[in-house]
């Protein structure tokens, strides 16, 4: 089976890195990717897409370093959805795409718009059970 | 801020039996649920994992799905990836990601 994602994008906020119980590292950051279309009758059209990323492991450590807000990445992996209840007892989903390939593209534009929306729907942090290796 | 690449691909089996809805617009639109299966690490780290994946086709494309497509089949797809954002009825705000799917080939032997 066949499960893959590509994404080419700025960061939304600077790499945030963690480590697990396990001693194993694990970046998070979102990624805004610009999609232009025309419609029918030829006008110019926008959307913006936000991406979860988690990155694992060395990978994540130069993440870290390397990129921050408003630079520009490309990422290869597989997506996954998580579950969890929040303190309410509501089930909560988040997609992520989880890295399996990176890419530093440099340069840095100003996004002055910030990053995705608040935290009101933080996941727990990802643990030793979701390393995917 | 116009480049950017946005791209999913997805080869898997339907979970569900595709949906075929008219939107708004007036245009087909037809939802339905992929399921893959990887495996990854080795020995007795070897975990597999089933991972869920909604899609969302649009068009005439929507309504071939609904006429080739059952729970089970097996389809090749791309498209790109979008979350929609909305506040439920006690105001929490709640998310999708769904794959938008552009091409998409039926990959399942015709029996007639």
């Amino acid at each position: 089976m066949v499960n893959l994602a590509i994404v080419v994008g700025n960061l939304g906020q600077d790499p945030e890195l963690r480590t697990t119980d396990g001693g194993t590292a694990v970046c998070n950051f979102s990624v805004a990717t610009n999609r232009v279309w025309y419609n029918k009758d030829k006008e110019k059209q926008e959307e913006v897409a936000w991406h979860n990323i988690v990155v694992w492991g060395r990978q994540a450590e130069n993440c870290k370093e390397y990129l921050s807000k408003g630079r520009k990445v490309y990422i290869r992996g597989r997506m996954q959805t998580r579950s969890w209840e929040d303190k309410e007892g509501v089930k909560r989903y988040r997609s992520e795409i989880v890295a399996e390939d990176v890419k530093f593209l440099g340069g840095k534009e100003d996004s002055g718009s910030g990053g995705s929306t608040g935290r009101r729907d933080a996941p727990p942090p990802l643990d030793d059970s979701d390393i995917p290796f | 801020m116009s480049d950017g690449i946005n791209k999913a691909t997805l080869l898997g089996n339907l979970g569900t039996g595709p949906e075929l809805r008219e939107a708004t617009s007036g245009q087909s639109v037809c939802n339905f649920m992929v399921a893959t299966n990887s495996t990854h690490g080795r020995g007795e780290y070897r975990k597999e994992k089933t991972e869920w994946h909604r899609v969302v086709v649009w068009g005439r494309l929507a309504e071939m799905c609904v006429e080739f497509l059952t729970k089970g089949s097996r389809v090749w797809l791309e498209g790109h990836l979008q979350t929609r954002e909305w506040e439920d009825r006690q105001g929490s705000l709640k998310k999708k990601t769904e794959i938008v799917v552009s091409r998409i080939i039926f990959l399942d032997k015709r029996t007639s």
